[in-house]
């Protein structure tokens, strides 16, 4: 069992309403668990701070909240060509591997480490939860999270109780005002997630060093 | 330019000398301009890894990763004294560096073997949890060995007494006996490899828990020694932890009996836990213990990030430790849990049936866990009276005994096993003006 972690894909305008309520209980319910990917592999930035402005105002925490844009996560490409490597070299052929066309996406998704996902479209969630069960077959426990298959489980906004004012109105002012710009959150966010990627190709790297591969198979290189 | 040389310069450090140096003198004794250099070689490779213009091969990235979390331990004690230091040098030893207990122990290379720098799963990170405890305890267990057979000159200092040292080696034969099965962490070389490459992967596993880790202020004994169970505390806190999260977390889906067993878990490692600190309660004395607890600084169990965690998820937050939580940068992030949305442990038991047989599974294995970290806090509060002077502070900050009373009465059960209540309810301060961002507790920045 791993940390829940919740991704939340914001690639041009706010979440609807009932994914901010669900992501207000959320961070407060899993500390440091809600990462919000904004924008697109290509939107520029004035966009994407744009666009973190808006999710505060809408309710998103700053301090609560990891923001980042993919085309700011180093070794994201890295990573993505790791694990296509990877299963292509250890799948069993039995499984579809993973369009080249979401290779990035679905290694975003494990460098997230994300177990429940919302706004992120099915193909990509299948491809990276048959991609972590491939690289997970070559650890000796379950080390990599597989995204669920059903994208979380969120509120009926009509039916969503008044929120429980959850802390002291101070605490309630630093969450929301706690800030200091968009472009910092973005850049703080892309270096948490750069970091997470860089743990994950280092894990990976240990076990290609030690794995065994079908006869005939060389291991993909780990420098 | 200045980034190749620095990654000629960090690659080209002999780490065996370092070892070899911190194993002679004590770490607080080496050579100044040895700490100096590699505090600037810290500095100088941060820079260097975060610049997004660097280009380095991937397994040149592992090895200077690797390095850079040694070179920021010593840089993270360097002396700021500033006593007979150049100008240059007095910079690059600003800027903060946390609270002392971290590189003191070492913490962040031992999470690094333990996969709590990022999110395994509990199964995988106890799975680590028993390869280190397993490793740590042979170790120690032939230190000591060597140490009453006169053939070891490591921390040669004040060693215990000849009974001292006799109950040590039978407690400690006796838990690398109970732990004799678990799985094998591949074994140190003979010596320290000189280069950082050969400690990198899973193959130099060994030598960082053997020459990386436990590295002592002082040549006191005891100094080693104590290092040593704060070492092995860590392994089985983590262990815990990663088992009540995930305890939690299947509570949560009303999985009991997936609960019941990760609890059990998490009790077995807090059984060992508290054995360990006996061997430290019944061998080490107040004397020797004085003798180099200057050395530790302000180094305090109370920065101990992954306790205090785990604590919040069994408990919640208690009013007595708001003040110590706010104080430590690195665990502020933890006061975030003070929210009605977070359910801790004690919460969530509550609506465990009773009369189920998975329920009763679950609540006998968290009364197990919840007797074995009680019994670990009173004999911690004993520990704080026996050591301490009456009118000495506690270490980091904290009043120390008093301090420890204030809430290690705080558990899952009263004394005639039924659920406490749930807490009482604290105000969140509101740490403003502080640089304080929510984390996971499973983390790089472990």
């Amino acid at each position: 069992m791993h940390e829940r972690r919740f991704l939340i894909r914001a690639t041009e305008e706010v979440p609807a309403p009932p994914v901010v309520v669900a992501s207000r209980e959320w961070q407060q319910a899993y500390i440091g668990a809600v990462f919000v990917s904004v924008g697109t592999g290509s939107s520029p930035d004035t966009h994407n701070t744009a666009l973190v402005r808006a999710l505060l105002a809408a309710g998103f925490s700053g301090r609560h909240t990891t923001f980042y844009s993919p085309q700011d996560l180093r070794h994201l490409p890295e990573l993505a060509e790791l694990t296509s490597d990877l299963w292509l070299r250890s799948g069993d052929g039995r499984t579809p591997a993973p369009l080249d066309a979401h290779a990035l996406a679905v290694a975003e998704l494990l460098a997230v480490g994300a177990t429940h996902t919302v706004g992120v479209p099915p193909p990509v969630v299948n491809a990276a939860r048959a991609t972590a069960s491939v690289m997970n077959s070559l650890f000796t426990s379950h080390e990599i999270p597989l995204p669920a298959t059903s994208a979380a489980a969120l509120p009926p906004l009509d039916a969503s109780p008044a929120p429980k004012p959850a802390m002291s109105a101070n605490a309630t002012q630093a969450m929301g005002t706690y800030g200091h710009g968009a472009h910092q959150l973005l850049r703080a966010g892309a270096l948490a997630v750069s970091l997470e990627c860089e743990q994950l190709i280092d894990l990976l790297c240990e076990v290609t060093e030690g794995a065994r591969w079908p006869d005939g198979v060389p291991a993909p290189p780990t420098s | 330019m200045k980034a190749s040389s620095t990654v000629r310069a960090v690659l080209a450090f002999d780490v065996a000398q370092y070892v070899l140096a911190t194993r002679a003198v004590g770490r607080h004794y080496l050579d100044p301009e040895l700490r100096d250099r590699m505090a600037e070689l810290y500095v100088d490779l941060r820079d260097v890894l975060y610049a997004s213009d660097t280009v380095i091969g991937r397994r040149e990235r592992r090895v200077l990763r690797f390095a850079e979390l040694v070179l920021q331990s010593e840089w993270k004690l360097a002396d700021l004294s500033g006593a007979g230091r150049s100008l240059d040098v007095l910079s690059v030893l600003s800027g903060p560096r946390g609270k002392r207990y971290q590189p003191y122990a070492n913490v962040r290379l031992l999470n690094q073997i333990l996969g709590t720098r990022h999110r395994s799963s509990d199964a995988s990170i106890e799975h680590h949890c028993r390869q280190v405890l397993r490793f740590l305890l042979r170790s120690w267990l032939e230190y000591e060995r060597r140490s009453a057979a006169g053939t070891e000159s490591w921390g040669w200092q004040r060693p215990p007494s000849a009974g001292e040292m006799d109950e040590r080696l039978e407690r400690l034969s006796a838990l690398s006996r109970e732990t004799a099965a678990w799985p094998a962490t591949p074994p140190a070389h003979d010596s320290p490899p000189a280069r950082w490459d050969g400690y990198v992967g899973t193959a130099g596993h060994g030598d960082i828990l053997e020459y990386l880790v436990n590295l002592p202020q002082t040549q006191h004994h005891e100094e080693n020694a104590f290092l040593r169970v704060i070492h092995l505390t860590e392994v089985t806190t983590s262990g815990i932890l990663a088992r009540t999260l995930s305890a939690r977390t299947w509570l949560e889906q009303g999985r009991l009996r997936e609960a019941g067993r990760c609890l059990q878990r998490a009790a077995r490692l807090a059984q060992l836990q508290l054995d360990i600190m006996r061997v430290l309660r019944r061998t080490m004395s107040v004397e020797n213990f004085l003798g180099f607890r200057k050395e530790t600084g302000d180094a305090s169990a109370v920065q101990m990030t992954s306790s205090q965690a785990l604590n919040i998820h069994l408990l919640g937050v208690h009013p007595n430790k708001v003040e110590a939580l706010e104080s430590v940068p690195e665990n502020a992030f933890l006061l975030f849990h003070l929210n009605d949305r977070f359910q801790p442990l004690r919460s969530l038991l509550q609506d465990v049936p009773q009369g189920t047989e998975d329920g009763a599974a679950v609540l006998s294995a968290a009364r197990d866990l919840d007797e074995a970290l009680y019994a670990w806090r009173r004999l911690h509060l004993g520990l704080a009276h026996r050591y301490l002077p009456k009118e000495a502070p506690g270490s980091g900050g904290t009043s120390g005994a008093p301090y420890l009373s204030g809430f290690y009465q705080d558990r899952l059960f009263d004394p005639s096993g039924c659920l406490f209540p749930h807490p009482v309810p604290v105000s969140a301060p509101s740490l403003d003006g502080q640089h304080v961002r929510a984390r996971s507790v499973f983390s790089p920045l472990n």
